[in-house]
């Protein structure tokens, strides 16, 4: 197997055995890059030079006995988060050559534990859409079906997890831009509890939303990455002060006794019978590894997809205001005016569907119309919160589909940004409660062209319960390695 | 339904953008389609219900007052800003 096909915890142990360097891990994983990703398009900078001098970094740190798992394990980096030196675009002409001047907390404690990075991957611009085609820089590719998108906004960091273009990834989920792009690229990928991850150096979308997680190969990598990068950091005014990092701490035991609800409304209208199937399928698998499976209801949830879309816009338009051509990245040319300044850098800076976002997110803040669409979104958010909660209290867990489809071909739906949204409906209830959820890879759907598309299932669990999540994820993994 | 005129130009205004003629229509259709769905939320009964700004348990307390170090000023002129004798440069602002 070669080294880039290979998981973390396999590249760990040769690492340690020092069978191989980090400096020849990061070379292997460079010619990867460069003899794959023309065709897959998930980089939008690869900062060879950083790799290396991280690399050697990690060298020094295998041999001085101070390396933990993820020393010289090379790593992509989603490109809304900060790295030093090495620009930081977002997918947008705003930021397209904007150099941060200090690292996201992310950053610091990946390099602390000394992983080697190797780029920073495609999204969809400022984390604003669910294909990566809402990216100004360029267009990512499947793996699985290069006609067809990786998902979003995310898109970037999954695919180069599926095309072993690097051993793990970071990416960040507003509303599903990690699990998404995930179970659309056949990886595992996990949005973590609100606040356990420090949101310093992510730049901002919707704030009350936005965190950051990992994109691996295996659910035991994923626990892995998510100790590495969790913490409490007083520079996130959000970020948690104390809670369990040991994520990986159940992986392994047996689910007897666990109780996972499948709420109704997950597998009603617009799911595809194929997501449906093999949802079901993991369900039953994860009944014979000795959890107990049992239909729930969750009408709550027809709610979240529009409190959603009001909450996040509203929560851009105010974010993204710092953009205004004077302290960060693109100005426009041939200004006369500060109001013109404003208006020209914003109308060039930022793309199609970044400008919608900030247009209704005005609109439903603005005097007259707060009541009706904010607040009530505020509100419709509590009463979800209080149903998710009332079904924690009889389960551990829920399974549901990630999407309600597998991956769509490039194209098909950028021209209806509605459709789009309504891709959303499975994974925008998790951020509006501020959850912990898992994409797990759970098989694939046949195309009417004959591409085979990956499909994965969402659990999703109340606040902290991380080490449950992949407890039962590892448990389907090994099953499902067994089935097949 | 369509957003009228004066509204979507106002929209602009609070969004300091500029409404580019060959995408006022689309732009505008859009974003009523949007608000339509928005307004599914009125069907939800919400009396006496909190609304929920953020998720954190968190209070908004004050943090010691550290003196640190760092500089970030000269670099952050660097990073790409228009600047002049260490200062951010913009158009005349009075006039």
């Amino acid at each position: 197997m070669k080294y880039s096909e290979m998981d973390i915890a396999a590249l760990s142990a040769l690492l340690q055995k020092r069978e191989v360097s980090a400096r020849e891990l990061a070379d292997d994983a460079l010619k990867a890059i460069a003899e794959t990703d023309g065709t897959v398009g998930a980089y939008l900078t690869v900062a060879q030079d950083e790799a290396f001098r991280q690399a050697d970094l990690a060298d020094d740190m295998l041999k001085n006995g101070t390396a933990g798992p993820l020393t010289g394990i090379p790593f992509a980096m989603k490109d809304n988060i900060c790295t030093k030196g090495i620009r930081t675009t977002c997918a947008s002409k705003m930021l397209e050559n904007w150099l941060p001047v200090y690292d996201a907390c992310v950053t610091e404690q990946l390099k602390k534990a000394g992983a080697v990075m190797l780029g920073k991957t495609n999204m969809d611009e400022f984390a604003m859409g669910s294909s990566s085609e809402n990216s100004a820089l360029q267009v990512t590719h499947n793996p699985a079906a290069p006609d067809y998108v990786p998902g979003g906004s995310s898109g970037g960091s999954a695919a180069a997890v599926a095309a072993n273009e690097c051993a793990f990834a970071i990416g960040s989920d507003t509303g599903g831009s990690i699990r998404q792009p995930a179970s659309f690229c056949g990886v595992v990928g996990m949005k973590p509890t609100y606040g356990t991850v420090s949101r310093y150096g992510l730049v901002a979308y919707a704030s009350s939303f936005d965190q950051i997680g990992p994109l691996t190969k295996t659910v035991a990598d994923n626990a892995k990455v998510l100790e590495a990068i969790s913490c409490h950091d007083r520079r996130d005014s959000t970020s948690l002060p104390e809670f369990d990092t040991n994520y990986s701490a159940l992986i392994g035991k047996d689910l007897t006794g666990m109780k996972i609800g499948l709420p109704k409304e997950y597998f009603g209208r617009g799911i595809h019978a194929d997501v449906a199937a093999l949802v079901q399928n993991a369900a039953k698998q994860l009944e014979q590894a000795g959890a107990v499976m049992e239909e729930c209801s969750l009408p709550a949830v027809e709610y979240a997809l529009p409190a959603y879309y009001v909450l996040c816009c509203a929560e851009a338009s105010s974010n993204l205001a710092r953009f205004d051509g004077i302290r960060y990245g693109f100005r426009a040319d041939g200004i006369e005016d500060l109001d013109q300044l404003y208006r020209k850098t914003r109308t060039q800076g930022f793309g199609r569907e970044v400008r919608r976002r900030i247009l209704l997110g005005n609109y439903v803040l603005s005097a007259g119309y707060y009541d009706a669409y904010y607040k009530k979104a505020q509100q419709a958010r509590t009463l979800l919160i209080r149903a998710f909660a009332e079904l924690f209290q009889r389960y551990d867990m829920l399974l549901t589909p990630v999407a309600p489809t597998p991956a769509y071909q490039i194209g098909e739906k950028a021209g209806d940004p509605m459709e789009m949204a309504l891709g959303d409906i499975c994974t925008v209830p998790v951020n509006l409660g501020g959850l912990p959820a898992i994409s797990v890879p759970c098989g694939t759907s046949a195309a009417a062209d004959g591409a085979k598309l990956p499909v994965g299932f969402q659990l999703i669990g109340p606040a902290f319960s991380e080490a449950k999540l992949y407890q039962a994820a590892s448990a389907y993994e090994k099953c499902g390695i067994a089935a097949r | 339904m369509e957003l009228d005129a004066k509204t979507l130009e106002t929209l602009a205004w609070l969004s300091r953008l500029d409404i580019p003629a060959d995408e006022e229509a689309a732009l505008s259709s859009s974003i009523a389609e949007m608000l339509t769905f928005f307004r599914q939320l009125s069907a939800l009964d919400t009396e006496g219900v909190p609304p929920t700004a953020h998720i954190a348990p968190l209070e908004n307390v004050l943090r010691e007052d550290e003196p640190f170090s760092e500089r970030l000023d000269r670099d952050l002129l660097l990073s790409g800003t228009e600047s002049e004798d260490g200062l951010i440069t913009l158009p005349k602002v009075i006039g």
